[in-house]
């Protein structure tokens, strides 16, 4: 009886095992092997003579001309409109340092790069999400950008100049003119869409001031829910918004704020005639318009100004761009951008080794096996390159302020000391990443690099703790301390994302080297949703976190102690400081950067000297890329992997 | 009466046991599994056997076994106490064993089982006391204090176990070793010795195995013996209840409620394991008992004036416990499987050394040593428990006696 029920399942489940290595040893051996063809296809064609550049044809219909913008530097990727604006020397605007694609390169072909996600939306006010800025930015265009090489200067884009004829409060933008929006994919032939229909060539809309007038619109309704939601808080101090007319912009605030300009600069314009109709071409109704908004038919979808038109989004498989044939701007480097769905990571080098992708950046246990541990060519292809690149992300173990256990700086401070940052970042992140010492990224001028980081000292940490009142009274190994008249032993949970084997290590190594000062750590790997609730809801000991602060740091949403009392607020961890607070507001009002970076610099030693955060590293991604590609640039402003850089070098033989 | 020289039930079995080669050798090789595991901190601990400081001399590794600050696990709190009690537990039995051999049925089966309850109660009753009051002590890490007091000139002799590594202290400058001499499988990202790690993994991979199927057969015996005793709508409703935890895919179902489990202990694991895997064994109980039910001796006992309790539990269950004890030797196996799975996705108990959780750190790390030997040991193990569970059922099988 029951034969063969259980012992079929075990064996089953060793088959499993038995095949799922196999499979995985001839997917490996599979990848090889197509690298291995793939090479000896390109030494074949070499070899003859024969090649696609220049020609239509070829892998991926390509169609491209070698140009060289080495010496174009400056003005010449800059619209007429644009030049004669800069002329004036009140606009705020400056050159650019670089055209966007940089050297020599041929325009055309795919860029294939993989997804690990899909995204949420494509339409940047509602989804949520770091990835859609990116998407944002291919498809659409900011009034002005951050300079790749220089983050403090503004570039113009949709802006040609922004003055400020009253130092801060109203700033006059004037804008590009002869933009035209992408023509919605939808389905033309049916006919059901003559609607969408402008009056520009093409059936195109013309971009105009109203389609930022738009973007207030939606931020003064409450109804609109979403990425927008969480982007309010940055825009109170702005009073009105308005077009004076169709190519001019009157921006009016109630307060002089440091912030503003970046906050009003960084905007994408959203197309009224799209978002305000249904899909069969009604107007919504004034009461309930946005409401409809965050369910638009169009939010799946992206739509823009910019040099990539939205091609195509299948859920779990690819999101495709294509160029923008009209696009106003330097024309687009790719003909078209492809980002194929891989979910597993530990699958990224090999989508990189068969051909199938021309660059992915890659986990730092990858980059140890692949790059560091490589004798000689990287995936042993002489044509796969390897280059990492600085963010400004910064990772960090916030503590909960608001238990008495972690209330005293000592505490802290002996937290941190215990805890081997260098030696962790050298054998578990395989040295991608530099120690960090403050609440800003290192490349600005804000972080003082003079500050030393707390060294590894498992014997200043004891004596920090018994300083603080931390002593082991029972003799059980576990420090205690007599807290509102009851004897608290030293121990706590430490919440962690849960699917991260290099969180794991570093939490079992931490871990160790605090029970050998006498505190107990549990670490508590959870799920990203349930880790969100608990950080929200602040029911953690301590808990691991990253922080992708933006090129200028404003410190109010992390650090002011009016933001500790708030639910779901950023400063999570209750940090509640009086100086802290002063130069908090006044960074916000000072506009001298001398006068900046000193009271950046203190607030990075007060910050420092409390520890609320056992600050970590900063750190380094590394990326396997093609040679047939330029060497990527990548930006130090989000996002990082700015593909509107990037370029071939050569056309990709495929 | 039984005369003298008949065999009990349990002798029938056995001795068809002993015939079966393969059954047999593969209970050594798990027996020897079941000493690795008791035995493992001889093997391997970083706590010096003899620690001798100036002249002082002093037992730290004696000192850790009951240290609930080394020794985190209640696993390996119980393991060591079976370890310390076994000297006198092991030699007892089995000259109770062999003392009553020539004695009649009733007088045999009843002193055996009261050497069984005695030995039973001492591991019980030493465990209670560990646990209740449990030794704590400071941190200390032996290897690196003996550098250190080497450094400072000073005497130390110390004694280690053969591997000198503890499952859990880590080193960061001694990571991703390869095989060497000293770490016979290397080490791993955190430079804990993996031979150390994977020997201590026997410990939780065994006491996964058994508690989760001890767990989930007693809830499918009980559950079984109603639906299979009282019949109608008790045993329909029972049955719709299993239909229904059938249908759900297992591996989903672990997976869910791991993922909603804060603080996942081994524990937490072995239940989790029991509450998806409980409607085998009831289903295979049901039928006995439905068979059962209708025989002569069943209707005797009532005849007799038994109460329920005693003719479900004493009068059928001994009958129909066969099965179930094949599916258990099966079960076993596969809950290793399942642990190891769970650990595998990241959903385990990261503070223990489970073979699942190093085939993991494997997975990411690229490293073969941390993919191969556990993958080794859970393929050895699954296989010895399969290959005596195969034994089991044929030994129970009048038709295959030999």
């Amino acid at each position: 009886m029951s034969r063969s029920g259980p012992n079929g399942l075990v064996i089953g489940g060793l088959a499993l095992i038995l095949v799922g290595t196999l499979y995985n040893a001839i997917q490996i051996n599979n990848a090889e092997q197509l690298g291995i063809d793939n090479q000896k296809k390109l030494d074949e064609i070499l070899k003859n003579g024969v090649r696609t550049s220049g020609q239509s044809g070829g892998g991926g219909g390509f169609s491209g001309d070698v140009v060289n913008n080495a010496t174009l530097m400056g003005e010449g990727c800059l619209t007429d409109q644009a030049k004669a604006a800069l002329v004036d020397p009140s606009n705020i605007l400056t050159q650019p340092t670089q055209c966007r694609a940089k050297g020599e390169h041929t325009r055309g072909g795919t860029l294939r790069s993989v997804l690990a996600s899909d995204p949420r939306g494509l339409n940047p006010y509602i989804a949520n999400g770091a990835d859609v800025t990116e998407y944002g930015l291919l498809m659409n265009d900011y009034m002005a950008e951050r300079d790749i090489n220089n983050p403090d200067k503004w570039l113009p884009r949709l802006a040609v100049s922004v003055t400020t004829p009253d130092d801060g409060l109203t700033y006059i933008v004037k804008l590009q003119e002869g933009v035209y929006w992408h023509k919605p994919t939808v389905d033309w032939e049916s006919g059901d869409f003559d609607w969408l229909k402008g009056d520009g060539p093409d059936g195109r809309h013309e971009f105009t001031a109203d389609d930022y007038v738009f973007v207030w619109d939606m931020m003064q309704n409450q109804q609109v829910a979403g990425r927008i939601d969480s982007m309010r808080n940055y825009f109170e101090a702005m009073e009105s918004f308005e077009a004076i007319d169709d190519h001019t912009l009157k921006v009016t605030y109630n307060e002089r704020l440091y912030t503003n300009l970046a906050n009003l600069l960084e905007l994408y314009p959203s197309p009224r005639w799209l978002f305000m109709y249904d899909q069969d071409g009604r107007k919504y109704e004034e009461a309930t318009w946005g409401l409809k908004l965050n369910e638009h038919w169009y939010n799946q979808k992206g739509i823009g100004v910019g040099p990539y038109k939205f091609k195509a989004w299948e859920s779990g498989v690819k999101l495709e761009f294509e160029a923008n044939e009209m696009y106003w701007g330097e024309p687009p480097a790719f003909d078209r951008i492809l980002r194929p769905v891989v979910k597993d990571q530990n699958a990224f080098p090999r989508k990189v080794k068969a051909g199938e992708v021309d660059i992915t950046s890659i986990q730092p246990e990858q980059y140890k096996t692949v790059v560091l541990d490589a004798d000689g060519e990287i995936l042993d292809n002489e044509h796969i390159k390897t280059t990492k690149f600085a963010t400004l992300t910064y990772f960090y173990m916030g503590w909960n302020l608001d238990d008495p256990k972690f209330e005293d700086k000592r505490v802290r401070q002996a937290m941190t000391m215990s805890f081997d940052r260098q030696g962790i970042i050298d054998s578990v992140f395989h040295g991608l990443g530099t120690l960090h010492t403050g609440p800003y990224p290192q490349q600005v001028a804000c972080y003082d690099k003079s500050i030393e980081p707390y060294p590894y000292d498992i014997d200043a940490a004891k004596a920090l703790l018994e300083e603080a009142g931390w002593t082991d009274s029972d003799n059980d190994g576990i420090r205690d301390k007599v807290i509102n008249g009851e004897k608290v032993p030293f121990e706590f949970t430490f919440l962690m994302y849960g699917s991260s084997t290099e969180y794991e290590t570093l939490a079992s190594i931490w871990r160790e080297a605090l029970l050998e000062v006498g505190v107990k750590m549990t670490p508590s790997p959870v799920e990203w949703s349930t880790m969100l609730k608990k950080m929200d809801e602040r029911e953690f000991d301590v808990y691991s976190g990253a922080w992708v602060p933006g090129w200028d740091t404003d410190l109010m949403q992390l650090w002011h102690s009016s933001e500790a009392d708030k639910p779901q607020s950023s400063n999570r961890i209750g940090f509640r400081n009086e100086d802290a607070d002063r130069i908090a507001e006044e960074l916000r009002r000072t506009f001298d950067e001398d006068r900046r970076t000193e009271l950046c610099h203190e607030f990075h030693a007060l910050v420092h000297e409390e520890q609320p955060y056992t600050f970590f590293y900063a750190r380094e991604r590394p990326v396997l890329y093609w040679d047939h590609l330029n060497e990527p640039q990548f930006s130090l402003n989000w996002p990082y992997q700015d593909k509107r850089y990037w370029s071939f070098q050569s056309a990709p033989e495929r | 009466m039984q005369h003298a020289e008949d065999p009990t039930y349990g002798e029938i079995v056995w001795g068809q046991f002993q015939k079966r080669k393969i059954g047999m050798t593969s209970l050594y090789a798990l027996l020897a599994l079941v000493a690795l595991a008791v035995y493992v901190p001889i093997l391997a601990s970083n706590k010096p056997f003899l620690w001798v400081v100036a002249g002082e001399a002093t037992s730290p590794w004696l000192a850790s076994l009951f240290d609930r600050n080394f020794y985190e696990n209640a696993v390996d709190i119980f393991f060591n106490v079976l370890m310390v009690t076994s000297p006198l537990v092991v030699p007892g039995i089995i000259w109770r064993f062999k003392s009553t051999k020539g004695l009649p049925g009733d007088e045999k089966k009843s002193k055996r089982r009261i050497a069984i309850f005695m030995a039973l109660g001492l591991i019980v009753a030493v465990f209670a006391g560990v646990t209740a009051f449990p030794t704590q002590s400071e941190k200390t890490v032996y290897p690196r204090m003996e550098q250190k007091l080497l450094d400072q000139g000073e005497e130390v002799t110390a004694v280690y176990p053969v591997l000198p590594y503890s499952f859990r202290d880590t080193n960061v400058r001694e990571s991703r070793l390869g095989s060497s001499f000293s770490h016979p499988l290397g080490t791993d990202s955190a430079g804990r010795d993996v031979m150390t790690r994977l020997v201590f993994g026997t410990r939780i991979s065994l006491t996964i195995g058994v508690f989760a199927v001890a767990i989930y057969i007693t809830i499918g015996i009980v559950v079984g013996a109603v639906a299979g005793f009282y019949g109608g709508r008790v045993d329909s409703a029972i049955q719709r209840i299993i239909e229904v935890v059938i249908c759900i895919p297992s591996l989903f179902l672990i997976l869910t409620m791991a993922a909603f489990i804060e603080d996942r202990s081994i524990f937490h694991i072995m239940f989790i394991i029991a509450i998806v895997r409980w409607t085998g064994p009831a289903r295979l109980v049901r039928a006995e008992f439905l068979r059962l039910r209708r025989l002569d001796f069943v209707a005797a006992a009532e005849a007799a004036g038994y109460g329920t309790r005693h003719i479900i539990f004493r009068e059928i269950l001994p009958n129909a416990i066969g099965p179930v004890l094949v599916s258990a030797t099966f079960g076993v196996a596969s809950a290793i499987l399942v642990e190891s799975t769970m650990s595998f996705l990241g959903l385990g108990d990261i503070t223990v050394p489970s073979w699942g959780q190093i085939l993991n750190s494997g997975r990411t790390t690229g490293v073969w040593t941390l993919i191969l030997a556990p993958g080794f040991a859970i393929f050895l193990t699954v296989s010895l428990l399969n290959l005596v569970g195969e034994g089991v059922r044929d030994a129970l099988d009048p038709k295959l006696r030999k």
